[in-house]
């Protein structure tokens, strides 16, 4: 037996050599340049510290969306594809809300952050009522076709909210800011924080926390609030999810349906539940997201959705504390990516890591075997 | 009962052999039988004497996406540029007719390589087009080129190309561009200045800045890796210090670690200048706003860029008080130190379709200036102007022409002789000139 | 009765709009298109009895159809074109096509409503002629009619043939691939590689396209391989990223380095010091954004570019006739005989070779070395101005694929297909491998995909890394469920309906409401704001994802087995309407 085992993990090692040496050979092309990485570090090892910051601030919004898929696929194995989308109106009805009540052009203090919890509010209930009607339209009568089905109908979907995006982009009337560009070309998200610590002097008027001091680092207010903002919803999710009635009835129905629906649950609100939450989270996401990066584009969904669902099946989809470490993951792998391999190779990374945690983990790094029903 | 069925079915077989014999012969037949379907914009008043035959004109733009903003006003200044003529050629004897074609394809949101390699063919099918003012991608114009080229060939003008290989050898690729010009004879040329000596100005203009560092990022397509290129060549001919050239991938979030990375690449600190070989519907808009908040204003580290981000669009989606400080070069001089033609054309523009802020709009303007001097021409020397290969030789025959952008010449590859550069800053949310520079 | 009149209305209707957008002669050709629509529909309603009494029965839905047409088309003429601001088609043409149009409709509907009288050997066999007719005579009527469809119809076809490799995957196998254009991307880039100049590699087309067609199988393997052990969703997903890294691969191989780690770093780590060993430096393998062009053609030895003329025609067309002539014999023969497969494929082969060789236009003049057999013919290269020598070998290619894939569906491993599909346990405990099944598929299904690519390519004349993203992957996915899952003649109808749509009607209707909207309602609004808005959204090409959009989700509620679903597919997805109803 011992010389059994002993062989195995020979073979083992055996092929995590080759493995990497066919990584450190193939990669350079894709920038995975060990020696030049390690250079970079040595030469400025804060600069760690600071992708460390981005990716962190990156991946909360990631998380944050990632939640969103985990929750409807542990209770309706499906992947929500039109997700990502809502998490896009959510930046485009946060903006146009910023806009509407003029909060944009605002220098009050007071004002520009009514303005800002109105939109956060707005956009959460948006987004969780589009989240549950895209359910009720395209979803719910699919719930016993083959698994086909109702995943063609989610990529249908998306298409749909896209394009709504897209045509939303174009109406200046609506957001003076958008331009006569068309609805094509990507919005500003006007930098709000900024404009709230310009008009409060808060810290000299520099989001820049670090502004005043000799550290060469910039962690922003923005990067503050994404993350306290993140994880405070990441922790309300779970303290839902484990403590009240309708989150232990989510579980129920996520581990066995049918006998969920014997003891008296009722499916159809449950599953409406789920979404209504999963699209509020994509509505703050959206807020967040927009604060941070600045844009609107009726593009960003598709990207993000990508990403946020290798970051739900890296934690190990299902489960609410694996999304939003896949979300971190993720997030950093982005960012120390384009920091020390190279920018334009970031996404097909990003791939290249869900493609082998499927191979090599199907379960992700936290997941139960509910990937296995799949 | 299949018997007599198959009668009939024989005979349907023949009736439709016949169909398509007299279909053959329809196509022979001259221009009697235009197409009808594509009737002309705008008809031209009949003259006395009444002209004795149609000569017509195409432009082929992207006009579906982003890139309709600029492509918009180039088609607006072609057809300004007819009705100045009055839709009528050689004293009257033809009619000038217009289409804007639309090489962009819902499918792409850009330029669609499907798309292009039809309206060229079209146009090569169309006895009636002498002229094919396109396009305004240069990976477009590599589709084009050889299908026009063999159809006369018929002349192509562009207003906005700017890759060198389209008309210069590049040494490496050999024979590629002559490849474009399968018969031989070269039937393209374009009024705006090829890329290298964008790239080559620019670099010079960084220094005349006073950087001596800096950091280039394109966004990996023909125009801006190729801008990119030169810029980087050049840069290092005058003794700027080329921190680092990378590619971006222009779908992402944000820049931000890039930025980053960007802020201590040069001995722990930021470059004195970013070069940006990019067209703004590649995220330019996103690159500007992370430099502006990793790096501070466009002052400390300046961000410079050709043509490509010399748009409103660029501006609209940075924010105005982001934009501010950015410099961007177009070929040839600001509209305000055009040759006395030009300044009517800009007057007679905005008096017909409102403020004049895109660049290329008298490109277009000189594009279809030279279409129309070049039928002329071969009126005057009473010629044939139906003749395209007559019309192709007036176009690289004109020596010294007097139009909108000055007094210019083709050489025989077909590029401008004009060369000067106009670089321009964002001040106030709009760009104005600084300055021209050779 | 007053259903097929119904019918005959709304068919008329429907083509009548369409010459509104296309005017000029479109109304003959729209006029057969929809007669042999309408007829293959109105066939199917009538008990299988006198071919002539259906002809008679369908005959006056034809004439509803065939007479609302011609008013719409005549109304388009007289009163549209005006309103548009576009110059009327002259009178006596406009005759000429409208009778032609009615005519059109009114015989292809009885026609083709009595073959069903037939018996269904019989029937079929007619059908196969007529739509062979059809297909041949098309381009023609299109360059005779300067309609200029053919470009499109060509991009449809090869959307056909994609789809037709993907229905492999999805529609036999049951997995969801949503990254199928990676793999076409591959046949066209295998293509521009080695048939251009920019890399001074310069094959002959007729190789590099099986050459392209291996690769993507090999490429097919490679990366279905690792996606065997996932099911479901997961290989969806997996799919989708390799088909979202495929084109970032074309699009940043653009200066390749690789340096042997051990000797480079690795060693010296350690304090050994080697000399580092370089593979490749700085090679440029796809030039990224820039594409490769331009791309080597395919030529033929007995084809010329130059225009018909005298007796060549005359030669042309008796060429014709005979290859005609004998595809006929062949198929009677086989069908009489009731041995179908060894002379159907001849008659495909010579049906094949006969278009290629015989419907492409021969000179007179410049004979070279055939000058001796026929004095007519000589070599020539495919020229992307002349669309009908591209037409038919993209028909060609999918009359191959068919033939394939036909065969493959009705073999063995066609049947170990649809068992995985049905239930993997099932057919692994029946002796089925599968993971060779799944990898046959995969392979089977990126074969096809590179045809098309290669094809793609040397069309084009230039390949751009933009063209292979997820839309187009999914385009392709909503031709196969469009059409009907697993169903070839489904596949075909989706490919057509759907390109179509996308690349022919939404331009134009943009074009027509443009114009429209220019003379007509614009003038009108004084507001300048809201004439940029009405101006801005009245574009259909603005809602085209919407509209891919509603097709997946309607189709999924409505009608999830397609347009022509597979007998098979149908039950499974409606199981649980049965179940219901038991």
């Amino acid at each position: 037996m011992e010389s059994i085992k002993k062989k195995i993990n020979l073979r083992r090692l055996g092929t995590l050599a080759i493995t990497l040496y066919i990584v450190f050979l193939i990669g350079p092309i894709a920038g995975l340049d060990v020696p030049a990485i390690a250079a970079a570090i040595k030469a400025n090892p804060l600069q760690l510290v600071q992708f460390l910051i981005i990716g962190i601030s990156n991946g909360a919004i990631i998380a944050i969306i990632a939640l969103g898929y985990t929750m409807v696929y542990g209770i309706i194995e499906l992947i929500n594809f039109a997700h990502g989308d809502v998490y896009m109106i959510g930046v485009f009805t946060s903006l146009t809300v910023l806009s509407v009540t003029g909060t944009l052009d605002s220098k009050d203090p007071v004002k520009i952050i009514l303005g800002l919890i109105l939109a956060l509010v707005i956009a959460v209930a948006f987004c969780a009522a589009l989240n549950a009607s895209i359910e009720r339209l395209a979803y719910r009568r699919l719930r016993n076709a083959p698994r086909l089905a109702p995943l063609i109908s989610a990529i249908g979907m998306s298409f749909i909210v896209e394009n709504v995006g897209l045509m939303w982009a174009a109406q200046a009337w609506l957001v003076p800011s958008f331009g006569t560009t068309g609805g094509a070309s990507q919005k500003v998200f006007p930098d709000m924080i900024g404009a709230l610590f310009k008009a409060t002097g808060f810290n000299g008027g520099d989001v820049n926390l670090f502004a005043s001091t000799d550290i060469a680092l910039r962690l922003t207010a923005k990067d503050v609030l994404v993350i306290v903002l993140a994880v405070a919803l990441m922790i309300g999710l779970y303290l839902f999810v484990q403590r009240t009635t309708l989150g232990k009835a989510m579980r129920a129905t996520a581990q066995n349906r049918d006998a969920a629906k014997m003891l008296g649950i009722n499916i159809d609100w449950v599953i409406t539940a789920t979404f209504l939450i999963g699209g509020g989270l994509a509505g703050a996401a959206g807020l967040m997201a927009g604060l941070y990066n600045n844009t609107a584009w009726w593009f960003m969904g598709f990207r993000a959705g990508l990403q946020s669902f290798t970051a739900a099946v890296l934690g190990g989809i299902g489960n609410i504390t694996g999304a939003m470490l896949g979300g971190f993951l993720i997030g950093l792998l982005a960012s120390f990516s384009d920091g020390y391999l190279n920018a334009r190779w970031t996404n097909a990374w990003v791939f290249a890591t869900l493609v082998l945690i499927l191979l090599f983990r199907p379960t992700g790094l936290l997941g139960e075997q509910t990937g296995q029903k799949a | 009962m299949s018997k007599r069925l198959f009668a009939v079915l024989s005979l349907l077989v023949i009736a439709s052999v016949l169909a398509a014999c007299g279909g053959g012969g329809a196509t022979e037949a001259p221009a009697t039988e235009a197409p009808a379907t594509e009737a002309p914009m705008t008809e031209a008043p009949a003259t006395e004497a009444g002209p004795v035959g149609t000569l017509k004109i195409v432009s082929s733009l992207p006009m579906t996406g982003s890139s309709l903003t600029q492509t918009q006003t180039i088609v607006n200044a072609m057809q300004l540029r007819l009705e100045q003529a009055n839709y009528s050629a050689c004293g009257g004897k033809y009619t000038l007719e217009y289409e804007a074609w639309d090489d962009a394809s819902a499918a792409l949101g850009k330029w669609d390589p499907a798309v292009e390699t039809e309206n060229a063919n079209k146009a090569a099918a169309d006895p009636a087009i002498v002229a094919y003012l396109g396009t305004f991608n240069s990976g477009a114009a590599k589709l084009s080129i050889p299908i026009l080229n063999a159809a006369g060939p018929l002349v192509m003008i562009s207003p906005a190309n700017t890759n060198p290989g389209l008309t210069k050898a590049d040494k490496d690729l050999p024979g590629v561009t002559d490849s474009y010009y399968p018969t031989g004879t070269r039937s393209y040329a374009r009024v705006v200045a090829a890329d290298d000596i964008q790239g080559k100005v620019a670099a010079n203009f960084v220094k005349s800045l006073g950087a001596t560092t800096v950091y280039i990022l394109d966004d990996q397509e023909l125009y801006g890796k190729g801008v990119a290129d030169v810029f980087e060549a050049t840069a290092k001919e005058i003794g700027l210090t080329v921190v680092g050239h990378e590619g971006i991938d222009p779908k992402a979030a944000d820049y931000k670690a890039l930025m980053t990375k960007i802020s201590t690449s040069n001995a722990g600190g930021p470059p004195d200048a970013i070069y940006v070989g990019m067209v703004v519907d590649n995220n330019a808009s996103q690159l500007l706003k992370d430099k502006v908040a990793i790096m501070g204003d466009n002052e400390t580290v300046k961000f410079v860029g050709p043509d490509g981000i010399q748009t409103q669009a660029f501006i609209d989606g940075a924010g105005a008080d982001v934009a501010e400080g950015v410099y961007a070069s177009v070929a040839g001089v600001p509209l305000s130190e055009l040759p006395d033609s030009g300044k009517q054309f800009v007057k007679d523009y905005e008096a017909k379709f409102g403020p004049l802020t895109e660049p290329y709009a008298v490109y277009g303007y000189e594009a279809m200036n030279v279409a129309l001097r070049a039928i002329e021409d071969v009126c005057a020397a009473g010629g044939d102007p139906t003749d395209r290969a007559a019309i192709n030789a007036a176009v690289f025959a004109i020596k010294d022409f007097a139009g909108a952008l000055g007094t210019w010449s083709f050489d025989a590859n077909g590029d401008t002789s004009l060369t000067d550069m106009t670089f321009y800053q964002v001040k106030g949310g709009k760009y104005e000139s600084v300055g021209t520079f050779k | 009765m007053i259903k097929n009149i119904r019918t005959g209305l709304s068919f008329g209707i429907v083509a009548g709009l369409m010459t509104f957008l296309f005017g000029g002669w479109s109304v003959a050709v729209l006029g057969t298109l929809m007669g042999v629509g309408l007829g293959l529909g109105l066939g199917g309603r009538f008990p299988r009895k006198d071919p002539l009494k259906i002809a008679a029965a369908a005959f006056p839905s034809g004439l509803v159809a065939a007479v609302v047409l011609i008013l719409l088309s005549l109304y388009q003429n007289s009163n549209v074109m005006d309103a548009i601001g576009k110059k009327p088609f002259a009178e006596d043409l406009a005759l000429k096509a409208n009778l032609l149009g009615f005519f059109g409709t009114v015989i292809f509907t009885s026609l083709l409503a009595a073959l069903h009288g037939l018996p269904e050997k019989q029937e079929r066999f007619y059908k196969m002629i007529l739509l062979a007719i059809l297909v041949v005579a098309f381009p023609f009527v299109d360059q005779a009619t300067s309609l200029r469809w053919t470009a499109q119809i060509i991009f449809a076809l090869i959307f056909v043939i994609l789809g037709l490799g993907l229905n492999i995957v999805v529609g036999y196998a049951g997995l969801l691939d949503l990254g199928y254009a990676a793999f076409f991307a591959i046949g066209a880039y295998t293509t521009g590689i080695l048939s251009s100049p920019v890399h001074s590699i310069e094959l002959n087309f007729w190789l590099v396209i099986w050459i392209a067609a291996a690769m993507a199988a090999i490429w097919g393997l490679f990366l279905g391989a690792p996606t065997l052990p996932l099911r479901g969703d997961y290989l969806a997903i997996v799919t989708l990223g390799f088909g979202e890294i495929v084109p970032v691969l074309f699009k940043n191989l653009i200066d390749v380095t690789i340096k042997e780690p051990l000797t480079c770093w690795i060693l010296p780590l350690f304090r050994i010091q080697t000399k580092c060993i370089i593979l490749v430096e700085h090679e440029d393998l796809t030039l990224g954004e820039k594409g490769i062009s331009p791309i080597g053609r395919p030529s033929l030895p007995l084809l010329e570019l130059g225009e018909p003329m005298g007796s060549a025609y005359l030669i042309k067309l008796a060429l014709m006739g005979l290859a005609l002539a004998l595809v006929v014999f062949l198929l009677v023969r086989s069908i009489r005989s009731g041995n179908k497969s060894i002379s159907s494929l001849i008659g495909y082969g010579v049906a094949l070779v006969g278009i290629l060789l015989v419907f492409i236009p021969i000179p007179l003049t410049g004979v070279k070395f055939i000058d001796s057999l026929l004095g007519v013919l000589q070599p020539g290269e495919f020229e992307s101005s002349r669309p009908v020598t591209w037409y038919f070998l993209i028909i060609g290619l999918i009359l191959l694929s068919i033939f394939i894939i036909s065969r493959l569906r009705d073999s063995r491993l066609g049947r170990a297909w649809m068992a995985i599909r049905e239930d993997e346990l099932a057919a692994a405990q029946m002796g089925i491998d599968p993971v060779k099944t799944k990898l046959a598929a995969f392979a089977m299904g990126a074969t096809f995909s590179g045809f098309a690519g290669a094809f793609y390519a040397a069309y084009i004349r230039g390949i751009f890394p933009s063209v292979f993203d997820f839309s187009a992957s999914i385009i392709i996915l909503c031709v196969v469920i469009l059409g009907g899952i697993g169903n070839i003649n489904g596949v075909i109808v989706g490919g057509l309906v759907l390109m179509m749509a996308d690349r022919l009607f939404l331009p134009a209707l943009k074009d027509f409401l443009s114009l429209l909207l220019t003379h007509t309602v614009l003038p009108s609004i004084n507001d300048p704001v809201v004439q940029m808005a009405v101006k801005d959204n009245a574009n259909p090409i603005l809602y085209r994802f919407l509209l891919f959009g509603l097709t997946l989700v309607i189709m999924m509620a409505v009608r999830p087995e397609g347009l022509i679903p597979n007998a098979q597919v149908r039950a499974e997805l409606h199981a649980a309407d049965e179940e219901k109803k038991g």
